[in-house]
């Protein structure tokens, strides 16, 4: 989808056509039910929040200005709904960890070069998923918007309201994070 | 921090596509000729890859259907709002002006039946007052109890 396309329908919902706000739903329905998922990880508590999302959208879209990016304003409503939900459900659990807190035995795992892509042709996708779910929101966020949603870091910057600067130094602590926890996983299944 | 420490540093973003071209060169350079660092990105490029290629869960279609819905709900419900609104100025102003038209009539009505009982609301101007809202509150009674019954049909 071209954002000229996403743009149109954006303008037709504005005016209020119906289904113009349906063809925006189909469009962007896996991607956000996924982004959300990645931040609840609970399908039933994903679903909720998809529906307060489009709620919110529905209530401020005529706020919104088409010439900004409806992607990253998209995600930003979302972003916020899910925070808003983890922060009655579970308060903490939107704390970045700092630098060097990943886990000593993750670290140790990690100074291994060259396991872990033994381990990622074995078993990718169940590993790989389990890795990412272990992460902290924050993490799992940032992991999803750039590689499953592939934004670009200054989209990400707005859906995140931060500098470039943090959202690459949160990047790369995610990726060495994740990194670590794939690798620890595998060599605790291989363990006998 | 040698160049070693700090090329291993930037390894992640630069499989995340992240780093400036001088950045992305230097990384480049120092991967040519270091074999730890060149193993190492190659397991960050891929978890990148791994990570693009993960399942993408989707909704349930009846989940998607309903939310599809609730546009037809939204629009219904504002305009009868919008409607109650326009509705309630002439109403308002012809409540006022058959409060005036009638007060002589009234007036004289209490004047014969209930003789001095006007003094109990204050006089006849505060009694010309309670009436005129009286007349305002039973306006917006019939205008709210028509906005009710119009989002009703709206919703069917």
């Amino acid at each position: 989808m071209t954002p000229s396309e996403a743009g149109a329908d954006v303008l037709a919902v504005q005016r209020g056509d119906r289904d113009a706000f349906a063809a925006l739903v189909s469009r962007y329905q896996n991607r956000l039910y996924r982004y959300l998922l990645r931040w609840v990880r609970e399908p039933a508590a994903a679903e909720d929040l998809f529906q307060q999302t489009w709620l919110r959208v529905i209530e401020h879209i005529r706020r919104f200005d088409p010439s900004r990016n409806f992607d990253a304003w998209l995600f930003a409503v979302a972003r916020n709904v899910a925070i808003d939900y983890l922060r009655r459900r579970r308060p903490g659990s939107l704390e970045e960890p700092g630098p060097d807190e990943v886990p000593l035995r993750d670290r140790l795992h990690a100074n291994n070069p060259g396991a872990l892509e033994q381990v990622l042709r074995a078993e990718r996708a169940g590993l790989v998923q389990g890795a990412l779910e272990s992460q902290p929101a924050l993490y799992r966020e940032i992991l999803s918007l750039r590689f499953e949603e592939e934004m670009k870091l200054d989209e990400i910057a707005e859906v995140l309201s931060i500098p470039l600067g943090t959202v690459k130094s949160r990047l790369a602590r995610a990726l060495e994070r994740f990194r670590a926890s794939c690798l620890s996983r595998r060599l605790e299944e291989s363990a006998p | 921090m040698n160049e070693h420490e700090s090329i291993r540093e930037l390894l992640p973003l630069a499989a995340a596509g992240a780093l400036t071209p001088e950045d992305a060169e230097g990384v480049r350079r120092h991967l040519a000729r270091c074999e730890t660092c060149r193993r190492v990105m190659e397991e960050f490029s891929a978890l990148a890859d791994s990570l693009r290629g993960l399942p993408t869960p989707r909704p349930r279609a009846d989940l998607v259907a309903k939310v599809c819905g609730l546009a037809e709900l939204r629009p219904a419900r504002a305009r009868t709002w919008r409607d109650g609104a326009a509705a309630l100025a002439p109403l308002v102003a012809a409540s006022w002006v058959m409060a005036l038209v009638t007060w002589p009539l009234l007036k004289e009505a209490i004047r014969w039946t209930l003789g001095a009982w006007h003094v109990l609301f204050g006089g006849w101007g505060a009694a010309l007052v309670t009436y005129s809202i009286l007349g305002f509150l039973l306006a917006c009674v019939a205008v709210f109890a028509a906005g009710g019954r119009a989002s009703a049909i709206g919703r069917t």
